[in-house]
């Protein structure tokens, strides 16, 4: 079921509805996000960067996850699709995280006077974003595709099991230096209007992001299986 | 629509520069998400294309 | 002809012969030790010397430091058995891989680790922390350090093969540092402020558990993947 042949053409299928989709909703929960809800009673219009800021950094999170478990999977069983798959994620991922703390640092001019606090969110979404481009750089080094996707695996995996220590330390580090910094003030529940569109928001942007992905993952899918004959019909070329 | 005219919206009482800012930053990223893999899965086939041509003719 | 070593008396050889290498190049041991100091020093010139402020900071970049200098030492930790071939053997040994890479870890932080850590009381001095602090420096230094060296081994494993290790290394490792920087910092900023530090060390103490339980599987499978690939 998981051979490169089934899943291209599969995925193939898939990906017209899933970007018409994506793209929907990404225009629906931003534009009604920026048009049609009220204000923040304390953050004024400002608050509006939610719906591009929450969805990033959420995203960030997921695909370094994923990444590290389906580059753990490709190391432990020898499975090329999800060599292939950590590979994709790298760059998508890495993106979203930049964006999360740039639209970060923009919210916090409006909101603590300042573009940068060493907030424990902040701080941790940083500390993500060097594993990302150390990920990145590594697999740059490496010429031979299968090296550079073991020892990817195998950094991701210590990642992983680093992040929740990273996590919890940086959060405790910030309660101990309270003084210099802003708590982030974190409402006990948002209203429905403002919720609902940053729910679709969030949604729209992880099937962005798996529309994506499916994209450069079909590449390196043609790319890796240049030799068999579905490829070569596939490009129109007599074998 | 909340805002009740165009100057409003674009000046979102005053935190327009910041708003437009971030989600222009987002249109960047999420642009390039999109069109980076698009031009190199071209490139990739084109190039295997023309690899798979000559090897056939040889 | 085959003759069987045992799991100790293996690791055992490796451990003398790098204890032995690291004392007839001095270099590697004293090279790290002297940027510690140096790269210390380096802080009170750029930002004053002003001793509150130097109390106040100077947990922080002993730490730093120490990071730093563990970092620049951890280049070479697989990369001359890489050179000339030993490393390879050292795969194809029926001994188990992660003992062999323990022993040199251990080597390796005997050599770097532990030296910085005799000296950070002399840079406590010079940094104005208060007498009561400084045991509390000695000891968070002395049980961060192995964890130090036992996670910068995966980014050496992973980078010997390269030709550009070294920046890359770097690039890798640094991030997972932060946690033991944290936990380091946090104990000697508690002891400066007269609170309980002791905690510090006991976390510090269960982040080293858990990489000495891990770490050496990691390790082991880096330099699988950078040898053999």
């Amino acid at each position: 079921m998981a051979s490169p042949k089934w899943f291209y053409e599969f995925s193939g299928k898939c990906l017209p509805w899933v970007g018409g989709l994506a793209l929907i909703g990404v225009l629906t929960g931003i534009i009604w996000g920026l048009l049609f809800t009220p204000p923040d009673y304390l953050q004024g219009n400002s608050y509006r960067i939610i719906f591009l800021h929450v969805p990033s950094a959420s995203l960030a999170l997921t695909v370094y996850v994923s990444l590290a478990i389906s580059a753990g999977i490709g190391f432990i069983w020898k499975i090329k699709l999800a060599d292939l798959a950590a590979k994709c994620l790298a760059p998508i991922g890495a993106s979203f995280c930049a964006l999360a703390l740039v639209t970060g640092a923009i919210w916090g001019k409006p909101t603590w006077g300042t573009w940068w606090v060493w907030d424990a969110r902040l701080t941790s979404m940083l500390i993500l974003l060097f594993l990302y481009l150390g990920l990145i750089a590594l697999r740059e080094a490496i010429t031979s595709q299968d090296t550079a996707a073991r020892a990817c695996a195998v950094l991701s995996m210590v990642g992983l099991v680093n992040i929740p220590i990273i996590k919890f330390s940086v959060d405790w580090w910030n309660t101990l230096h309270q003084g210099a910094t802003i708590k982030v003030t974190k409402g006990a529940s948002m209203a429905p209007e403002m919720l609902i569109p940053l729910l679709i928001s969030i949604f729209a942007f992880y099937l962005f992001c798996l529309f994506v992905f499916l994209i450069r993952l079909r590449t390196e899918i043609v790319s890796r299986e240049q030799r068999t004959s579905w490829v070569r019909g596939m490009l129109g070329v007599r074998s | 629509m909340y805002f009740e005219d165009l100057n409003s919206l674009i000046s979102m009482g005053g935190h327009g520069p910041y708003v437009w800012g971030a989600y222009l930053l987002g249109f960047i990223v999420l642009g390039w998400n999109l069109v980076s893999p698009i031009l190199h899965r071209k490139k990739t086939i084109a190039e295997l294309r023309r690899q798979l041509r000559r090897e056939g003719r040889l | 002809m085959s003759q069987s070593v045992s799991l100790l008396q293996g690791a055992k050889t490796i451990f003398t012969r790098d204890i032995r290498l690291a004392v007839r190049n001095r270099g590697d041991m004293v090279n790290p030790l002297i940027f510690f100091v140096l790269v210390a020093s380096l802080f009170p010139l750029g930002v004053g010397p002003d001793p509150k402020l130097l109390t106040i900071m100077g947990g922080g970049v002993i730490w730093v430091s120490a990071l730093l200098a563990n970092l620049l030492a951890m280049d070479s930790l697989f990369r001359s058995d890489y050179e000339d071939g030993s490393l390879e053997l050292l795969l194809l040994s029926p001994q188990p891989l992660w003992v062999m890479v323990m022993a040199k870890v251990v080597v390796h932080w005997l050599i770097t680790g532990l030296p910085l850590t005799l000296l950070s009381p002399v840079l406590a001095v010079m940094f104005d922390v208060p007498g009561e602090a400084i045991p509390a420096v000695f000891l968070t230094l002395l049980m961060g350090t192995p964890l130090l060296s036992l996670i910068g081994a995966i980014g050496a494993g992973l980078t010997v093969g390269l030709r550009k290790g070294g920046i890359l290394l770097s690039l890798l490792i640094l991030p997972l540092y932060i946690p033991v920087l944290i936990l380091g910092t946090g104990c000697i900023g508690a002891a400066i402020s007269e609170l309980p530090w002791v905690p510090f060390l006991m976390w510090q103490g269960a982040l080293l558990m858990l990489g000495i339980t891990f770490a050496p599987l990691a390790i082991a499978a880096s330099l699988r993947v950078s040898i053999s690939g």
